[in-house]
This record gives structure tokens, sequence and C-alpha cells, in this order.
């Protein structure tokens, strides 16, 4: 089966001996477990810990099982954790009532532990193919309004120029009608980028869910990624520097950091004027890798900086060479960064420049 | 006297084919986002039509909409709406909005000369 052994269960009772032998069946079965004797302790556990699954005790004094559970329900962090009631009751309506607090199953005491161990399994299965129902749906969304706004735009742009030149308003011997061309042209062109951008994402976004975690030197990465670029960098006059520190590993997947460090680099190029420069370096500490991606670009006022960091729709902008922006690779860079457990940040100056920062997991071959 | 008219747009090559469409009739300025068109009524610009993009960085064209109409100075001028957005609801609220006509890009160019000329005979 593949339920992933990592799953780490809450178990809630105010009876010790309870907690102690069910925490014992779940880590025989393979799973970590974590405990607390209250719901007021488990809401502490929640503010540390990430349970895929609660295993709940329906009758604690203060707060009783079904109070947590309604409460849990209700907040966005924690609703869409199942949580199975444990009780030795056996009175239909206490079923009913606890399932209606928003729990999704009923174990009575005492249980068998073969029967908890398989719902415990069945519900995070469910628990699991619900999230990524909800995420494919998110995509669709998303990808809906792409189709809608920046696909649908520029093709009436580009069937615009056409009926104008059609009905004979300018004529194919004027200026208008270079300019347009060339216009046409440029609008096909971001429309190709737009679409290949939008394959690539839904491609490794469904690939991505297979994320191979190795350590990965860092260096040869970013060398390669430069290489890619150079052609970018130097069409506008901008060096690209690389300050790395000696033999430094990262614990993630090579595919989607590639994908991320390119995408970073290329904002870096895009955004910055001719002359500039490039700064990506590289440093780690005890815990992590940081990858800094440096420019001497236009910059991003605070407002829309965060608004770049935290929201999950496309925001596109135009490059200091007109190069047009997709909004796809930041969204894209996000996904994976999320998805190799590390963290996005980011410090600009209009006018100066910008920082992007990607921390990483670091990995055991690390230079010291 | 030529009338003048006001094009607002952010993509390129739609400011372009527009005052291509009405540079023989009429008096064209155009800009590419709804702050731009506001300062350029403030410094004494007075079109005597609008014709705007809804989708534009900045402030668009729904916004431009409801600023001019809720100004006492430049309530009275008339705003066609040149949108590529082809829902329903979205040409019914601008319309409710006060703009005098929706367009759908791509658009007819002798649709909105006519529309266009109606308008202008009218004031």
């Amino acid at each position: 089966m593949n339920f992933q052994p990592a799953d780490k269960i809450l178990v809630v009772d105010d009876n010790n001996i309870n907690v102690l032998l069910t925490v014992s069946i779940l880590e025989k079965a393979g799973f970590k477990a974590i405990s607390a004797n209250s719901g007021v302790e488990a809401l502490e556990a929640l503010q540390t810990h990430e349970p895929s699954l609660i295993l709940l005790d329906v009758k604690m004094p203060h707060m009783s099982g079904l109070e947590l559970c309604r409460l849990l329900k209700k907040d966005i962090q924690w609703k869409d954790i199942p949580i199975i009631f444990l009780t030795g009751n056996t009175l239909a309506e206490d079923t009913v009532e606890g399932l209606e607090a928003g729990g999704v199953d009923y174990i009575t005491k005492p249980f068998n532990k073969n029967v908890l161990i398989a719902r415990v399994k069945n519900h995070l299965e469910l628990s699991r193919s619900r999230k990524m129902i909800l995420d494919m749906a998110k995509t669709r969304d998303q990808l809906y309004s792409i189709i809608a706004h920046d696909i649908r735009s520029p093709l009436s742009g580009i069937q615009q120029i056409i009926d104008v030149l059609n009905l004979g308003f300018i004529t194919p011997d004027s200026n208008d009608f270079k300019e347009l061309m060339m216009q046409l042209g440029e609008r096909t062109r971001a429309t190709t980028d737009l679409l290949n951008s939008m394959l690539e994402w839904t491609r490794l976004k469904n690939e991505s869910i297979l994320v191979r975690f190795r350590s990965i030197e860092v260096a040869p990465m970013l060398s390669s990624c430069i290489q890619i670029l150079e052609g970018n960098a130097q069409e506008k006059n901008i060096s690209v520097k690389l300050d790395i520190a000696p033999e430094t590993y990262g614990w993630f997947d090579e595919d989607t950091m590639l994908a991320v460090f390119r995408n970073l680099l290329s904002n870096a190029i895009k955004f910055t004027p001719a002359g500039g420069s490039v700064l990506v370096a590289c440093t780690h500490t005890g815990q992590s890798v940081n990858v800094s991606f440096a420019d001497t670009g236009v910059g991003i006022d605070a407002k829309t900086l965060n608004q770049l960091l935290n929201t999950e729709l496309l925001i596109s902008s135009k490059g200091t060479n007109g190069e047009l922006g997709t909004g796809f690779g930041l969204l894209l860079v996000k996904d994976f960064i999320q998805k190799n457990n590390g963290s996005l940040h980011a410090e600009s100056t209009p006018g100066k420049g910008s920082t992007f920062i990607v921390n990483l997991p670091i990995a055991k071959s690390t230079k010291k | 006297m030529k009338s003048k008219i006001l094009i607002v747009d952010d993509k390129d090559e739609f400011r372009r084919l527009t005052k291509t469409i009405l540079i023989s009739k009429y008096d064209v300025e155009s800009t590419n986002n709804g702050i731009a068109a506001l300062s350029l009524l403030q410094n004494g610009y007075r079109p005597d039509l609008i014709i705007s993009d809804i989708m534009m960085p900045g402030l668009g064209g729904s916004g431009l909409l409801e600023q001019l109409k809720s100004s006492g100075a430049f309530n009275e001028i008339p705003i066609i709406m040149l949108s590529s957005i082809n829902d329903n609801k979205v040409k019914i609220r601008h319309l409710e909005m006060g703009a005098a006509d929706y367009l759908e890009k791509p658009y007819n160019p002798a649709k909105l000369l006519a529309i266009i000329d109606n308008i202008i005979a009218k004031k």
C-alpha cells in the first residue's frame, strides 16, 4: 500500500495508559506518533507539528473531543486534518454527533489494533486523494483564467491587425504597416512563449509529484544555469558573477530546483538594464543552503513584492528590453521551492535592484 | 474643427490600430492606462469621447469609468469600452456604470466608426 511511513499521528486522550497503548500500536505499524493529554495540549502540539491525522478521545475534562474537533474544523490551517474519534461510548446518537462535528470516523474502545491501523491508513489515503483533487481543481481554475485572459487578449490583437489590413485601412507600403507587422510578430511570439510555459508548468506540476530527494552539489547546477542564459545576458551586456562556498550540497530534487534557479536567474537578467550585473551566490549555515540572485535592476516596490511572494495568481511584468513576462516563472518557482521543503525570500529597492534568496535543506556531504 | 478622441489601452498595437482607423476623421490622442488618462484630463485636455480598454496595469478601464462618472467635471464625456472580455455580465456592469457602449475585441472598425459618429452627432 502507498501509505507513507513518515505520516505523523496526533493521539489526544486524558487517560495516559490509553495514550501509551495507542502510540505504541501506531509506532509498531511504522507511523510517527505524538501525544497530548488534553484539548489545550493538543492545540499546543499543533503549533509546532503538522499531523496527517488525529486520534481524538471524546470524553475529556475541560475541553471535550467534540469541542476540540469543532474548533479545528473552523480553522483554515487545520480543517483538512482528518479526525478519528476514540470512545467507550457505543450509543448511535453519540456517533452521529461526533461525525457531525467533523470527525471522519468513530472507533469504540476497546479496539482491535488491526482495525485501528486499517482505518487510519484508509483515512490517510482518502485525505491525500482529497488534497490532490483540490490541488488539481486549483490548477484547472488557474489554467482557465489564463486561457480566458492571457491568451484571448493577444489573439484578439492579432486578429484585429489582420482585420484592419484586410479592410484596407492600411496599405502594405505604409510605415504603419511595417510597424504593425513587427508588433504582430512580437505578439505571436509572446503568445507562443506563454503557451509553451503553460504547457511546461502543467507538465512539471504533474510530474513533480515524483520529486526525488538526493544530496546534490549546488555549484554545477548554478554554472549550468548561467551557461543556458549566457546569451540573454550578453545581449544586454550584463555581467553574471558566481560566488559559491565550495562543496555545498543541498537535499532536494535536481530537476525542479534547476527550473527554480533558471527562472530566478532569467528574471534577474530580464529586469536589469543593459550594462548592469547579476551576482549568483551560495552560502550555507548549519541547517540550510542559501542561494541568492542579486541584480542591479529596476527593483520592485514593497507592495508589489509582497504580492509577488504571497499570491497564487499570475502577475506579469515587462522586462527592461520589453521582454514580455508571463507571470508563470515565479508561480513555478514558489511551487517547486515548497515541494523541496525550502523557502523563498526577497529584498528590493526600486531603482537599485532586487535580491531573491532560496533556502533549502542542507545535505550532510557539505564541507563544514 | 475635428472632434477629439482619447484612446486608453496598454497594448501598443491596439492604440496604433484604433488611431489609424480614426485619424482621418478625428483628432486622436492615446495613452496606456487609467492614471495617465486622468492626468491628461487634469492638465486641461478635453476629449469629446474616450475609448478605453478594461484590463490595464495601474488603473484599469472600470476604475477610470467609475472615476470619471463620479466626477463633476468629466461625467459628461462619453466612454466606449473596448475589451477582449466577452462576458455578458461584465458588459452589462460597465453599461450600467455609465459606459456609452461596449465593443468586444477584435472589433469591427466600421462598427466602431459608426458608433462614434452617432455619439458625437448627439452631443
